[in-house]
């Protein structure tokens, strides 16, 4: 199996979603998680789906986002600290996707 | 478009503003990006609608801001704009108010040009330290210095 896949998610698909990829990129480096990482706005986030496990969010837009089971959402408050949105993505992947990790 | 360029370029630096709410902290950074003619009058009417719709999503982390609509609400360029206030505003968001920093986003797409500019975000606020450092600075010379020395920083990492 391929690692996690995570989709950042903001209002534009082009600001704070693309912070988020890159902070989170970061982390699941230094994690050793095997990722991949990819970003759009909400309004299209439905059609993105298919390929994603988790997908992570501002707090003000996860009442929007609806995911079937099976998939997982990160609700950020802190974007620029692993602090805040780390332990949340890695109780997912632990509980969830644990082939992704040690392989990064 | 490298997020120094365009402060530079476009004369987009605004040091301890006076700003009663969030909207007009927010006017402030689109006014700049209009008058170097890197938006048009659409782009700040654009960001107080996604806010309606959507709450103040661009709020990164406490006491900082990245206002930005989509490429096709008036981005004629790539730019940012780079605003601290005086005396910060609160966007209703308990976890991120009050803020006192925002970046004025504006790309014309989506994918690779402004992404640039964005790990240089990324690269400015990666330093705790740099919140303060940048809250401090009173001339826009302070905030490029600023700026240098977080690129220099990120590339040794």
């Amino acid at each position: 199996m391929r690692g996690v896949r995570i989709l950042s998610v903001c209002g534009c698909g082009q600001g704070s979603s693309m912070i988020m990829k890159m902070k989170m990129g970061q982390f699941l480096q230094q994690q050793r998680i095997d990722h991949q990482l990819h970003s759009c706005a909400v309004g299209e986030y439905k059609a993105e789906l298919p390929g994603f496990d988790i997908v992570v969010a501002s707090t003000h837009l996860a009442g929007e986002i609806h995911l079937p089971p099976g998939k997982y959402l990160v609700a950020v408050r802190n974007m620029l600290s692993a602090e805040d949105f780390g332990p949340k993505l890695l109780a997912i992947i632990d509980a969830h996707f644990a082939h992704a990790r040690g392989r990064s | 478009m490298k997020l120094r360029d365009s402060l530079l370029q476009h004369d987009s630096i605004v040091l301890q503003a006076a700003a009663d709410d969030w909207r007009q902290a927010v006017a402030i950074g689109c006014g700049r990006l209009q008058s170097a003619g890197v938006v048009d009058e659409r782009y700040y009417p654009a960001i107080l609608r996604n806010v309606g719709a959507h709450g103040p999503y661009f709020l990164l982390a406490p006491g900082i801001a990245m206002p930005h609509a989509r490429p096709q609400d008036g981005v004629l360029h790539n730019g940012f704009a780079l605003v601290t206030l005086a005396t910060p505003v609160c966007f209703g968001d308990p976890d991120n108010d009050p803020v006192d920093i925002l970046v004025t986003l504006a790309a014309v797409d989506a994918r690779s040009h402004s992404q640039e500019g964005i790990l240089q975000i990324v690269a400015l606020f990666d330093e705790a330290t740099n919140f303060n450092r940048l809250r401090a600075c009173r001339t826009p010379q302070q905030v490029l210095d600023l700026l240098d020395e977080a690129l220099a920083a990120q590339q040794k990492s």
